[in-house]
């Protein structure tokens, strides 16, 4: 019962181990349906099929009813170790409970034993039955006496004789309690002969019973042991009547002396009493002609009463003779003793009691027909002998528990196993083997709660497992005796040492949990396939393809790929040759484009290679989303592309700083001469002119300079000289260069600062930046002053610019730093600049530790100040 | 008279640089490329020599460190006409030999001033 595609594979296995497996089927309504036809020796089980009758929920209604009717054993299979527990603890007619992946090898072991189990417990009430039916069927009072006395199962018979119902007696009494005081002398005398030497004890026994109303009975005994126990059989053969009879007789024969003249009345009276007897009865004098036959004697010879009285015995029976109670009889009647005879009686192919009493004018003989009792003796004793042996030859310890806990039966393994000493075992006191088998176990109160437990629900099964504090495992398996008519007889349980085959299966889990835990978390989707079908994957895989389990296996790789490769190559064409080769013992590595169930496409990087697992070649695929690689490669192709294209920049800078420069070295280096007069005297005009010329030409290689400034800003590729320097003179430079420009716009510029400002750090970047500060001052000024103020501390210098110019508006102000940002009011002229002025300030003042703030009111004036450490220190480089 | 070597490519440059050495009363030797520039520094031994670093065959740093291992020629001061794009390249003319350097393109208005200074 299996809805897992395994189930055919599962199929094939038992079927090479030589099982036939006629059904396979998914649902329990049609297990249970095909089990009533098919009467399997074996259920195998999945505990989570997929209809409404679910796994453990199934078990616990309707398949264990239906198939405990059949008494089929059921093997459980799951995927989930939890559920093994669960199966324990709850499915106590399960035989077992394998888990998936199981090993071949593991799977053959479990089904033998429980097959076996399932044979040795139903042999065993086979047996069982059997002899508990002759035992039933004797006709004579028998019981099955422990070593201690106590009285372990009884019949029909005894119950009858005892007066006790048979509940209790067995287990309860013992069978010297209903012996009377004078004669258990004899009867302790057998038990302890039977301990030193079983053959030693006398087998015939008579004594006086008494039963629960207090009647004594007279009693023959006939007792010996089941050999290989320390058991007896007594039947109990009650002779009562017969003493009775045989006392009467004797009265009435001296009455007959004393008063002949009454004999016919005594004859009468005598037969009277006789035909009261139950045992078969006959008189002979010393004739051997019978004086006297009771009709059941009579009845048993086939012939009447008149047939046989008067005549002689061996006449009417010429075939008696020789035969061994032809020899007792002659003896009884010559030596006047008694005889007791059990013997065969060939004529008539039975056994038979004899019972031979002398007389003075001949012999009484009592006999019975025991031929069922010697029948059922010896059967009793071949069965026994029979089921000693099978316990003794299994690995399982067992304990066979009678209906009220008392065991009656063990091998020698089940001692050996829990370690009983063999006098606790003898002694068949529960109560001290329990003890003894406690203090070894790990959780005895959970060992407990199970025996009381099964003892109150009788008609459970159990599996389960011990351990013990010193690492061994048993497996514990119990399962009720019941016989024939449905009665419960009594438990057995058997107890195999697994510890071995634990620990080999722990480690063998051990490392299938490890191999299954790395082959699970694996950061690559990792499939088995059977040739291309997929038949076992991990987490990722699912992930990667977008599905869950049952939407990927039994699935092939086309379904999961697009009609054609990037190439144009048919996917399913080219998966297949990869497969091949994979199979033929070619590991393979390629690129290939999935597509997921939802249509979207991945790029996969698959290995294939060939694995043998039990004997057959499967394909172990490996596949990796490179689907984020791609794209991070064509994002690196881009990246190479931008970087050519930022090399082509750096060259195009780098030749227009030469080639640009080159003829603006002419253009302003010309133009200065000229307007020096040192090529001759120029007119005004001339000169205006060169000096628009000239402008234009410092313009012109501001800007490029400017240009060439940021692009090297933005690719980091400033480099600082760093040095000591003398700040105020730098400023006081400044202030010269710009003296002229400040007097022809008619303003003033007042510098405060000391004498000397020693610093280190980048001279020429500074005063790039003071004066960048310095010109934008002038620029936008057109009437007041400029000043220019230092204030130092011992870690900053702040060089301030104020100017009372135009202002910035408070919105434009954020503008001021960004890269050709030209702030513009409508009612001012364009200034001329770059726009990248601010811009480069602010960068450079960073790369100086320093910075650039602004402080500006609208048509009052700005102040910029520059910000920067006494000390330049190297920023330490995050690598 | 005091000589001073020019030591560059472009002859615009040549000439404007030379016109106003030459006004201002020094002789002029011209050179037009490194090999050149190391040749008549060992031979003329000017009293200064003005090295533009981007030369044809090899550049102003080789040539002024030939310059300096030279017999004769090794004290001569030397001054490098460096452009504003090789900022990054300033100190290294300071690290092959050179006493200082003049940025191009050159102001009429001060570079005798700072040719001067090396006098």
């Amino acid at each position: 019962m299996d809805d897992d595609p395994e189930a055919s594979d599962t199929k094939k296995i038992l079927e090479s181990f030589g099982y036939s497996v006629p059904y396979v089927t998914s649902t329990v309504k049609d297990a249970i349906d095909k089990t009533c036809d098919l009467l399997p020796d074996i259920i195998l089980m999945n505990l989570c099929l997929e209809d409404e009758f679910r796994g453990i929920h199934a078990e616990a209604t309707e398949v264990k009813k239906e198939l405990e009717k059949l008494r089929i054993p059921l093997l459980y299979l799951t995927t989930d170790s939890e559920d093994v527990k669960t199966s324990k603890d709850l499915l106590t007619s399960s035989y077992g409970c394998l888990i998936k992946p199981y090993d071949v090898a593991e799977l053959k072991y479990a089904i033998e034993l429980v097959i076996y189990k399932d044979k040795i417990k139903k042999e065993y009430e086979k047996s069982k039955n059997y002899y508990k039916t002759i035992f039933e069927h004797t006709g004579t009072a028998t019981v099955i006496i422990e070593e201690d006395t106590i009285i372990s199962l009884a019949n029909t018979e005894f119950e009858k004789l005892s007066g006790y119902p048979r509940e209790e007696i067995e287990g309860k009494r013992s069978w010297t309690e209903f012996v009377e005081k004078n004669d258990l002398i004899k009867m302790r005398e057998y038990h302890s002969l039977r301990r030193i030497n079983a053959d030693s004890a006398p087998l015939i026994y008579d004594f006086q019973f008494i039963n629960r109303e207090g009647t004594v009975k007279n009693i023959h005994l006939d007792i010996g042991m089941i050999p290989g126990t320390k058991k007896s059989v007594a039947s109990l053969l009650d002779v009562t009547e017969r003493i009775n009879a045989f006392e009467e007789i004797r009265k009435l024969y001296e009455t007959e002396r004393k008063a002949r003249a009454d004999a016919n009345n005594a004859k009468e009276e005598i037969s009277m009493v006789l035909e009261r007897i139950s045992d078969s009865f006959v008189a002979l004098d010393n004739n051997w002609h019978y004086t006297y036959v009771n009709e059941k004697a009579a009845e048993h010879f086939g012939k009447t009463t008149e047939e046989m009285v008067g005549n002689h015995i061996w006449t009417l029976f010429p075939e008696g003779i020789d035969q061994p109670f032809y020899k007792a009889y002659h003896k009884a009647m010559e030596e006047q003793v008694f005889i007791h005879l059990e013997e065969y009686y060939a004529p008539y192919d039975r056994w038979f009691e004899n019972d031979i009493y002398p007389s003075k004018d001949g012999i009484t003989i009592f006999f019975k027909d025991i031929t069922e009792r010697v029948k059922m003796r010896e059967e009793l004793l071949f069965k026994t002998a029979l089921l000693e042996a099978q316990l003794e030859s299994t690995i399982d310890g067992i304990l066979v528990v009678d209906d009220n806990g008392r065991s009656i039966l063990y091998n020698q393994r089940f001692g050996e196993m829990w370690n009983i000493p063999p006098e606790i075992l003898d002694s068949k006191d529960d109560k001290k083997m329990i003890e003894c088998v406690l203090n070894q176990l790990r959780y005895p109160e959970i060992f407990i709660q199970k025996i009381e437990y099964l003892y109150a629900n009788k008609s459970e099964n159990s599996l389960d497992e011990i351990e013990f504090n010193d690492g061994k495992v048993f497996e514990r398996y119990s399962s009720p005796l019941i016989d024939s008519n449905g009665d419960y007889g009594g438990r057995i349980w058997y107890f195999r040492d697994i510890t071995e085959l634990k620990k080999s299966q722990e480690a063998v889990r051990r490392s299938e949990n490890k191999y299954r835990g790395l082959f699970d978390h694996a950061a690559d989707g990792i499939f088995l396939m059977k040739g291309d079908t997929f038949i076992d994957c991990n987490k990722k895989t699912l992930e990667i393809y977008g599905v869950t389990r049952d939407q990927i296996i039994n699935k092939t790789p086309y379904a999961f790929s697009p009609e054609l490769q990037a190439n144009g190559e048919s996917s399913r064409e080219k998966a297949f040759e990869h497969i091949n080769k994979a199979l033929a013992g070619y590991p393979q590595h390629f690129e290939w484009i999935h597509r997921r169930l939802d249509g979207t496409p991945f790029y996969a990087e698959v290995s294939l290679n060939r694995v043998k697992i039990e004997d057959e070649y499967l394909i172990q695929a490996i596949v990796r989303d490179v689907t984020d690689r791609k794209k991070s490669e064509e994002i690196e192709k881009e990246n190479i592309k931008l970087k050519e294209l930022d090399q082509l920049k750096s060259m195009f800078i780098a030749s227009m700083s030469h080639e640009l420069r080159t003829p603006l070295n002419s253009i302003i280096g010309f133009t200065g001469i000229i307007l020096q007069g040192m090529t001759g005297e120029i007119t005004d005009e001339q000169r205006k002119q060169l000096n628009i010329v000239k402008n234009s030409a410092q313009h012109l290689l501001a800007l490029i300079n400017d240009v060439i400034d940021l692009s090297k800003i933005e690719a980091d590729k400033v480099e600082l000289i760093i040095e000591d320097f003398d700040l105020s003179s730098v400023i006081m430079e400044i202030e010269q260069s710009f003296m002229d420009a400040v007097e022809r716009k008619g303003l003033k510029m007042s510098v405060k600062m000391p004498e000397s400002l020693p610093m280190n750090g980048d001279e020429r970047r500074t005063k790039q930046v003071i004066m960048n500060m310095v010109s934008n001052a002038v620029k936008f000024t057109d009437k007041g002053k400029l000043t220019i103020s230092i204030e130092k501390n011992d870690e900053f210098i702040e060089i301030s610019v104020k100017d009372t110019g135009m202002g910035i508006k408070e919105e434009d102000q954020s503008k001021l730093f960004q890269a050709f940002s030209r702030i513009q009011s409508e009612d001012q002229p364009l200034v001329e600049g770059t726009g990248l002025g601010l811009y480069l300030s602010k960068k450079i003042a960073k790369l100086l530790n320093g910075d650039i703030k602004v402080k500006s009111q609208f048509n009052v004036g700005s102040e910029f100040i520059f910000i920067l450490p006494v000390i330049y220190t190297k920023p330490e480089v995050i690598p | 008279m005091k000589k001073i070597l020019i030591v560059e490519d472009n002859e615009d440059n040549m000439y404007l640089i030379g016109f106003i050495i030459k006004k201002r009363g020094y002789d002029v030797i011209e050179a037009r490329n490194g090999r050149e520039g190391v040749e008549l520094a060992g031979k003329e031994t000017p009293d200064l020599i003005l090295m533009d670093i981007q030369l044809p065959d090899f550049d102003g740093l080789e040539a002024t460190r030939k310059i300096r291992k030279s017999d004769n020629a090794s004290d001569i001061p030397i001054i490098a006409l460096t452009s504003y794009a090789m900022a990054g390249d300033r100190q290294q003319t300071l690290n092959a030999g050179c006493n200082g350097y003049i940025e191009k393109p050159i102001n009429p208005n001060t570079i005798m001033d700072e040719i001067e200074k090396y006098l």
